[in-house]
């Protein structure tokens, strides 16, 4: 066997190459590798809330009420005495699992979406195509805004009105690349074995797209988390007194000429998760782009 | 030349594709193929030959209905392909494979050799799946790769091995016939000679047929019985290969002929230049297509489109010249 020296690394199974990327990118760029530090900072406060923080987020303290940061309470306490570091640690659990799931939802239908409209052109090419456009004429914030506005704020809703305005990002992202591999020998010859169109978008389309998706996938959770925030920011989030940032921030807006540590610390939170995740989306665009190219020709 | 039923029979396929609309052109159609009949026996191998952008690849994929032919009828074994409805259809396509042009766009990167071939084997039934190392073992072998490929990823290949893969791919499902799509012209002479090699033991051992698609007239005089040349869509001449080569009919397979090296000092030198260049498919010359170029064009040629004549000795030319 002599393979051709262009091509050096040997491929693996595609969660080790994301991995392989990732610590690339992490070892190579300093910025890729703070935002992933911050990141799963951020995740393991979340997941192990009732270990870091320090109060019960709800209990009131009202003797202790607008406390400034203190050895007691580390980022203070708000109008009502609540700890500020405890309810950003737990409110990050909100954010993480809105951003997630809704992310995680829009990823899948706007993918699968993509790669049939890709995939099949035709009529179904054009309808799916059309309502993304709709959708995407509207900006993230207002779309999600008119969902919550019918459903309520809740949990579900939320998701459901983030990943309705994701959703078409990811429709797009899918369906160009599915459109020039379509074309590709290799597909052609899927067809002539008699694959079916299920099995031919799955397992042959999917798995050579997928990159792609992710690294937007990882922009969009940031995006996620602003809506989200934005959304309890102007009272259709979460509801009060479940601490989550974007709520945080609107109760402490009352108070920012005078506590302006109410609103400052989850502004802060919100602004680290985000960063970090377009550090990460960054890197793993350029971490993945080249091996696009090679692996292209 | 053994006379038994065709396995592969085309009538009258008709392919175009729309042009988009460009600023301060019309909108057009290509007609890739126009009315292309012909005929496959089992066990043959009939050559497809002609200039780039003559219709050629898009033959071959219409007559396995990777692209819908516009009109005419495939029939294969005695069945209508292009009636056959989709279940119907992916269940034939065990018996009708193709082998492509390019090996490195042809394989999924993505997929090692073994999972290829199992998937291959896991949807048409071919065996149960306790055989599958075996099986994926033998037809490597048959196509000249060790037991070892099999965990390889397609980069690891070289071009040459790589159309190897695609033959073995072809092959996993049994076919009858397999449509070569310019299979070896990607390939290193040295190679060619390698591939063209497998091919013809594959077809000895396997009985195969094959559209040997090619602009090689070295490469179908070597391979084929017979052959087919093709000129903006249609077919022109059709004949045994010897003697179509030997003794062109068609003033286009003169050309052909006569710009392609054979080295072969008993060929007689009919020496035609070639003349012009092939006129844009989206406005093809009226009448016979190649009049513009043709040397013996008539008034006839700018006319009227040449119908088929049959010479004898399974030759058969649309030319005026004959009509």
């Amino acid at each position: 066997m002599n393979a051709p020296e262009t091509l050096a690394a040997p491929p693996r199974a595609p969660w080790a190459r994301l991995g392989l990327a990732l610590w690339r990118t992490a070892t190579a760029n300093a910025a890729t590798a703070i935002g992933i530090a911050a990141f799963l900072a951020v995740v393991v406060l979340a997941v192990g809330a009732p270990l870091f923080a320090t109060h019960d987020p709800l209990d009131q303290d009202l003797l202790a009420r607008l406390v400034p940061p203190s050895p007691y309470h580390w980022l203070g306490t708000d109008a009502f005495g609540r700890d500020i570091w405890s309810r950003i640690v737990y409110g990050a659990r909100i954010s993480l699992v809105i951003g997630l799931v809704a992310v995680g939802i829009a990823m899948v239908i706007g993918s699968g979406l993509g790669i049939l409209s890709g995939y099949m052109g035709g009529w179904v090419d054009q309808a799916i195509s059309q309502a993304t456009n709709i959708l995407l004429a509207f900006p993230s914030l207002i779309l999600g805004l008119m969902v919550v506005a019918f459903l309520g704020p809740s949990v579900p809703n939320l998701i459901a009105a983030i990943s309705l305005a994701t959703v078409p990002q990811f429709i797009r992202v899918a369906r160009a690349p599915t459109i020039a591999l379509r074309e590709r020998d290799f597909i052609q010859a899927c067809r002539a074995l008699g694959f079916s169109p299920l099995r031919i978008m799955l397992r042959h389309i999917l798995p050579n797209i997928w990159p792609e998706i992710l690294v937007m996938g990882s922009l969009w959770l940031a995006t996620a988390i602003r809506v989200e925030a934005s959304l309890a920011f102007i009272g259709l989030g979460v509801k009060p007194p479940t601490p989550t940032w974007g709520g945080m921030i609107r109760e402490g807006f009352e108070q920012i000429l005078t506590s302006f540590h109410l609103a400052v610390f989850p502004s802060l939170a919100i602004l680290v998760v985000v960063l970090a995740l377009n550090m990460i989306g960054d890197g793993l665009r350029d971490a993945l782009d080249p091996r696009m190219k090679e692996s292209g020709k | 030349m053994t006379q038994a039923a065709p396995l592969l029979q085309v009538f009258n396929v008709s392919k175009s594709f729309d042009v988009p609309r460009r600023l301060g052109a019309p909108p057009g159609k290509v007609h890739a193929l126009d009315d292309v009949s012909l005929e496959i026996a089992e066990g043959e191998t009939l050559g497809l030959v002609g200039e780039s952008g003559c219709g050629k690849s898009t033959a071959g994929r219409a007559f396995l209905r990777l692209i819908e032919p516009d009109a005419g009828e495939v029939w294969f074994d005695g069945e209508n392909l292009t009636a056959a409805i989709p279940r119907r259809m992916r269940a034939l396509r065990k018996r009708l494979q193709i082998v492509f042009q390019d090996p490195y766009s042809s394989l999924n990167p993505r997929q090692k050799v073994a999972d290829m071939l199992a998937e291959v084997l896991t949807v048409h039934k071919v065996c149960p799946r306790a055989e599958f190392p075996d099986r994926i073992a033998t037809l490597l072998a048959e196509v000249g790769l060790p037991p070892a490929a099999a965990g390889r990823f397609p980069h690891e290949f070289s071009g040459g091995q790589r159309q190897r893969l695609g033959i073995a791919r072809a092959l996993s499902v049994g076919p009858d016939l397999i449509v070569a799509d310019e299979a070896v012209s990607a390939l290193d002479v040295s190679i060619q000679a390698q591939i063209l090699e497998l091919l013809g033991r594959l077809k000895a051992e396997r009985s195969l047929s094959y559209l040997f698609i090619t602009h090689d007239l070295g490469v179908v005089r070597y391979f084929c019985q017979r052959a087919a040349v093709m000129y903006l869509g249609r077919i022109v001449e059709t004949g045994p290969v010897r003697a179509l080569l030997d003794d062109p009919l068609h003033p286009y397979t003169r050309m052909l002929r006569a710009a392609s090296p054979v080295p072969d000092p008993a060929a007689a030198r009919k020496t035609v230049q070639v003349t012009g260049e092939v006129p844009s498919p989206l406005a093809p010359p009226s009448g016979c297509h190649f009049h513009p170029r043709c040397p013996l064009a008539t008034a006839a040629c700018r006319h009227a489109r040449p119908a088929v004549t049959d010479m004898g000795d399974g030759r058969q030319v649309a030319c005026h010249l004959y009509g």
